[in-house]
């Protein structure tokens, strides 16, 4: 654990924290607009640096974003930090005069009437509603848009967004009051849900069993909505967080991204958008779009039975560990049709190699140029740029109903993960686990012939 | 080319090509990079390959299309080898002259030769030519030397044998000691050691790591990566191989400007070559290191050059940066240590790799041999342009003094008017004035005049620019520029444009200097990234340098360059108006009149202060006051 000092006060906090959450823990208050310990820090406000001391070093961090090292030194009101705070607020007075947080955090700080001229805003562009809608909410409804002086808080071409549920998060964490549910919100609920029942949105967020909404959807004004808040002290959907299992889970050594569909031969597969597939030749730049799974944007696997067909595959991280570096990697061209189980891709490594049973029957539209250039992706990185292939596949709501979801592949990775250490303790004449217990990364090289014969038929051979 | 499976089937191909070319009789050369295709290049090139054609020469004269040679101000460069004659600015129609007289009758096209702007003399070859022979141009050199789409020129006159080398060798860590203990530094903006950014990424936790080429090349006036890319896109290739080989990366990406849509078309041919060669892909060269690299095109936005934001880019995130409390060689592209070069910093690897420690430290500044940080080494290309007689690309050795390369190599300021102050750095870089022309250009003397190498813009400004006004235009460039994200920088930038706006306009007010100072100090400490940290930089060294012309501008309401439009008033001067009328028919808003031969007057209430008549007036009866 990490030991600081802050305000002269010692410090202990257990690594991986900030220096904000640090204070926090001994009381000491820094003022902050951009975060919010649900989302992830943003570091745009600027209000909450502090001066911090590491070796002969002193400098103006964000406490919200830096990391409480150990032995650091934090002073949170030095005259440095308050000359250049004062400055920031009264930069966000002037843009956005009316706002009762900055008139107070200007009383605060002493900090008089702005000299430069007045913008009338609202929003200070702290992107926490964005951030909220992203990560917890997974709504992706708003975002930036535009750059610079112009930047601001937009959705998609400007349309109401489809994706929006109404659940008002983005309100209730927005600190000015810019975000409001409006009536252009309120009129789009109305609208779609004129068949199935004017729902509420705590109902549709399956926080509360079926209810109608009375009030036209001003919610400010409705008991449930003002309950929930005063039971959960929060927004709701803060509480629940649904979004924030995207999260990888490490099991072990092995990392398992928790929103794919797993085969029990260990490799995973995600439903992909007809353009992903489509954008065909140029995998290398269809990667560049989109990031890598479990980031939480992007590609979703879509529910079951939605019009998408491709998907796209790889080994998992169980597998990928197992097999230490890949060396070559030999996949079928594309057009190559498959039953289920049905083995199709070989990964080698050193004299060994390993056959892998198709998770779904299909027809291979696209393979990774990147995998065959640099075979060792597909172990190194087997989620993102490892990749192996994008596969069509028809009755593709059948299909994904063959794999497994989170809890079922987290099960079936712990199962196999004790089973391979049990071996390493059995004392099979090979060392597999190094001294701190960790699998050792040449595996398939230390093994003999028929435990790898056995391991493998156990871990990849099962559909 | 058939794939090269063993560095001894390179090293036997190499010879093979070099000989080849050694024997290869005399050669048309023409420069063909982006400045040449806008003056003309393709038709020229056209009606060269039908002269040639026509007279049964095609076999004989071979003709090598090459990108920029530097003198992008007399491009296209006609270059006849072996002899060296170099013509300027030819067009189609001197095609049919250029093979009768020069390649069948060898005599040499005195219409077409260089003239030097200073002296009058005429240039045969591209020694005589002061622009030239000034500068040291290792890296920009060989541009000559090869067409960018044939892989063959690049390897005959050495390529790649950097890259056999080291895998010869096999020792990822001895690279990187000779990139650190060769004191090349960073060429995209802040000078980082390149061995140490090395080492560190090498020793970064994690399987997968990249590496990535920076060729965003943002700031206004500045394209000497473009002039690298479209001239010898297989040196940055090859700098990244040795690269990814030094930090143990497996992929590389390239990310470069969708504006250049010349470097991005040869860049695609280099990297197809390069991998049927055996270059890039599985096994290099018979080794067992893999490594490919895809093209990135970016959209244009300045701040995507900054290193996090480029690779927020690359991800497909909007290219916004983060705090860098974390290097990106730790953590860098989808989280993986990265390690991020400017396109003149690969191009620098393979020189150093094939020409040795010794012969690299020779050229340049400082100490380098205990600590990378010690000096400047190698080289620098640097864009000249602005008020100067000879605009183009020059490779300066590191140390050469600012006064060299605006009037040994730069040719002087056009027109004869007085130099008043260069702008280095791009738009956070700043002005540096007359009295420090003898400054040595490195990285840290620039530094600590305020200014800064930047990504290599050289901006040349006389007595004709006004120094507030050119605060203003810079501060405006990062208004627009600035992501936004961070609050100092998206509303601290526009209020000191602002400002600097209202000064301009002659609406500036005592304090405002300072409040100009306070707002300064704020950026510096606490803005994000590097745009906004370095965003004063033009306000402070103009402010430093040329403080008078902010006061004259705020207490006396004065422009003295006579730029800014709401303090100066043009007047005829009648004594030496001698009517002839030119002002006259120039002016858009015919707000002169007067008869001929007769002095001739201008309404105030019309005048929009154009300043056209006083570029017309050959007789200086225009005053500006
Ligand atoms: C606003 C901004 C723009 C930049 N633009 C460029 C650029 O166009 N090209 C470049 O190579 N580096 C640019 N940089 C510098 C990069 O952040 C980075 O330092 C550099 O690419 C590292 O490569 P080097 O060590 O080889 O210089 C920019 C930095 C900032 C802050
Ligand atoms: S709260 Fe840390 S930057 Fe906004």
């Amino acid at each position: 654990m990490p030991k600081l000092t802050i305000d002269g006060k010692p410090v202990e906090i257990e690594s991986g924290r900030t220096v904000l959450e640090a204070a926090q823990k001994v009381g000491i208050r820094i003022p902050t607009l951009c975060y919010h310990k649900e989302v992830s820090a943003y570091g745009a406000c600027r209000i909450c640096i502090v001066e911090v001391t590491r070796g002969k070093k002193t400098r103006l961090v964000t406490s919200c974003l830096y990391p409480a090292e150990e032995g650091i030194t934090v002073t949170t009101n030095s005259a440095r930090v308050l000359k250049n705070r004062k400055m920031i607020i009264e930069l966000l007075l002037a843009r956005c005069p009316g706002s009762a947080v900055l008139k107070n955090l200007a009383k605060e700080y002493g900090v008089g009437e702005p000299r430069f001229s007045k913008k009338n805003e609202k929003c200070i562009l702290c992107g926490l509603c964005v951030r909220v809608c992203n990560e917890i909410v997974g709504a992706d409804a708003i975002g930036f848009g535009l750059r610079g002086t112009t930047k601001r808080i937009a959705t998609a071409f400007e349309k109401p967004p489809e994706s929006c549920i109404g659940c008002g998060a983005c309100t209730y964490v927005c600190p000015t009051g810019a975000i409001q549910m409006e009536s252009v919100a309120r009129e789009q609920w109305r609208d779609k849900l004129a068949a199935g029942g004017r729902e509420c949105r705590y109902s549709r967020m399956g926080l509360i069993s079926h209810k109608i909404c009375p009030r036209s959807f001003d919610c400010h004004k409705c008991d449930v909505d003002q309950r929930m808040e005063i039971v959960l002290k929060t927004h709701p959907i803060l509480a629940s967080k649904p979004a924030a299992v995207k999260q990888p889970v490490q099991l072990g050594e092995f990392s398992i991204v928790p929103d794919l569909l797993y085969s029990r031969a260990h490799m995973w597969t995600r439903l992909v958008a007809d353009d992903g597939a489509a954008a065909g030749p140029s995998p290398a730049r269809t990667e560049q779009r989109k990031s890598q799974p479990g980031q939480g944007q992007g590609e979703e696997p879509g529910p079951a039975g939605t019009e998408q067909r491709y998907a796209k595959v790889g080994i998992d991280d169980f597998a990928a560990a197992f097999l230490g570096e890949a060396h070559s990697v030999k996949l079928p061209p594309v057009g190559t049709s498959f039953k289920r189980g049905e083995p199709f891709a070989e990964i080698f490594v050193g004299k060994r190699s390993l056959r892998l049973p198709a998770p779904a029957t299909g027809r291979i539209v696209d393979v990774n140029p990147m995998v065959s250039a640099v075979p060792g992706l597909a172990t190194g990185d087997p989620y993102g740029q490892g990749w192996l292939f994008i596969v069509e596949t028809p009755e593709i709501a059948k299909e994904m109903k063959n794999l497994l979801p989170r809890e079922a592949a987290l099960g079936l990775v712990r199962k196999h993960s004790e089973m391979l250490h049990e071996r390493a303790t059995a004392g099979l004449g090979v060392t597999i686990t190094d001294g701190g217990g960790n699998l050792v990364r040449n595996l398939p090289e230390v093994l003999s012939d028929s435990d790898w014969n056995h391991l493998t038929r156990e871990f990849f051979g099962g559909m | 080319m058939n794939r090269i499976e063993t560095i001894d089937g390179f090293r036997s191909l190499q010879a093979e090509l070099a000989d080849s070319r050694k024997s290869s009789g005399r050669t048309l050369v023409v420069s063909s990079g982006t400045c040449g295709i806008a003056n003309g290049s393709r038709p020229l090139i056209d009606a060269l390959e039908k002269e040639l054609k026509n007279r049964g020469l095609a076999d004989e004269i071979a003709l090598r299309i090459t990108g920029c040679l530097g003198f992008c101000q007399i491009e296209p460069l006609i270059i006849i080898e072996p002899e060296g004659i170099l013509y300027t600015r030819a067009t189609a129609q001197d095609a049919a002259e250029i093979v009768e007289e020069t390649i069948i009758g060898k005599k040499v096209i005195d219409r077409l030769l260089y003239v030097d702007t200073a002296t009058g003399t005429k240039c045969r070859s591209e020694q005589d030519i002061p622009f030239y022979n000034k500068q040291t141009r290792i890296i920009s050199g060989n541009n000559v030397k090869m067409d960018p789409t044939r892989i063959e020129d690049y390897i005959a006159i050495g390529g790649y044998e950097a890259l056999a080398k080291v895998l010869a060798q096999g020792k990822p860590e001895q690279i990187i000691e000779t990139i650190k203990k060769s004191g090349l530094r960073g060429r995209g903006g802040a000078g980082f050691p390149a061995g140490v950014k090395w080492e560190s990424c090498r020793k970064a936790h994690g399987e997968v790591k990249y590496v990535i080429c920076n060729a965003d090349e943002g700031d206004p006036g500045a394209y000497a990566n473009r002039g690298l890319l479209e001239g010898n896109p297989h040196s940055v290739i090859e700098g990244m191989i040795i690269g990814a080989y030094a930090v143990g990366a497996c992929l590389g990406f390239l990310y470069v400007r969708n504006e250049y849509p010349l470097a991005v078309e040869l860049l695609h041919k280099a990297i197809e070559d390069a991998t049927e060669g055996g270059f890039l892909g599985r096994d290099i060269l018979g080794s067992d290191f893999d490594f490919t690299i895809s093209i990135s095109r970016g959209g244009g936005a300045f701040v995507c050059g900054e290193s996090t934001a480029l690779m927020a880019s690359l991800e497909g995130q909007p290219g916004e940066p983060r705090a860098k409390y974390i290097h990106t060689v730790e953590k860098g592209a989808w989280g993986r240590p990265s390690c991020l070069n400017n396109v003149e910093t690969w191009a620098n690897v393979p020189l150093i790799i094939n020409k040795g420690i010794p012969w690299y430290t020779s050229i340049g500044t400082g100490d380098v041999s205990k600590d990378p940080w010690g000096g400047s080494k190698g080289t620098k290309i640097f864009s000249l342009v602005g008020k100067i007689n000879n605009t183009g690309l020059v490779e300066v050795p590191m140390g050469i003094s600012l006064r060299k390369i605006v009037e040994d190599i730069g040719g002087g300021v056009r027109g004869g008017k007085r130099f008043k102050a260069i702008q280095t750095g791009g738009p956070s870089g700043g002005c540096i004035p007359e009295n420090m022309l003898d400054l040595p250009v490195d990285f840290d003397r620039l530094t600590e005049a305020g200014s800064m190498m930047g990504s290599g813009g050289m901006i040349v400004m006389d007595e004709n620019n006004c120094m507030v006004d050119v605060a203003r235009y810079f501060l405006n460039f990062l208004k627009e520029e600035s992501c936004g994200k961070c609050v100092p920088c998206r509303e601290g930038v526009e209020r000191m444009t602002e400002i600097l706006t209202n000064i301009c306009d002659g609406k500036g007010n005592p304090g405002d200097i300072e409040l100009l100072l306070e707002l300064a100090e704020c950026l510096r400490d606490s803005a994000l990234c590097q745009l906004g940290v370095t965003s004063p930089n033009p306000v402070l060294t103009t402010l430093k340098y040329f403080k008078d012309e902010y006061e004259a501008h705020i207490k006396h309401k004065k422009c003295p360059a006579g730029v800014c439009k709401a303090l100066i008033t043009y007047s005829i001067l009648t004594d030496k108006c001698t009517g002839c009328g030119a002002c006259l028919k120039a002016c858009p808003q015919t707000a002169i009149t007067g008869e001929k031969k007769k002095p001739h007057m201008l309404d105030q209430k019309v005048c929009i202060k154009c300043g056209i008549c006083h570029d017309t007036c050959k007789f200086k009866a225009v005053a500006v006051a």
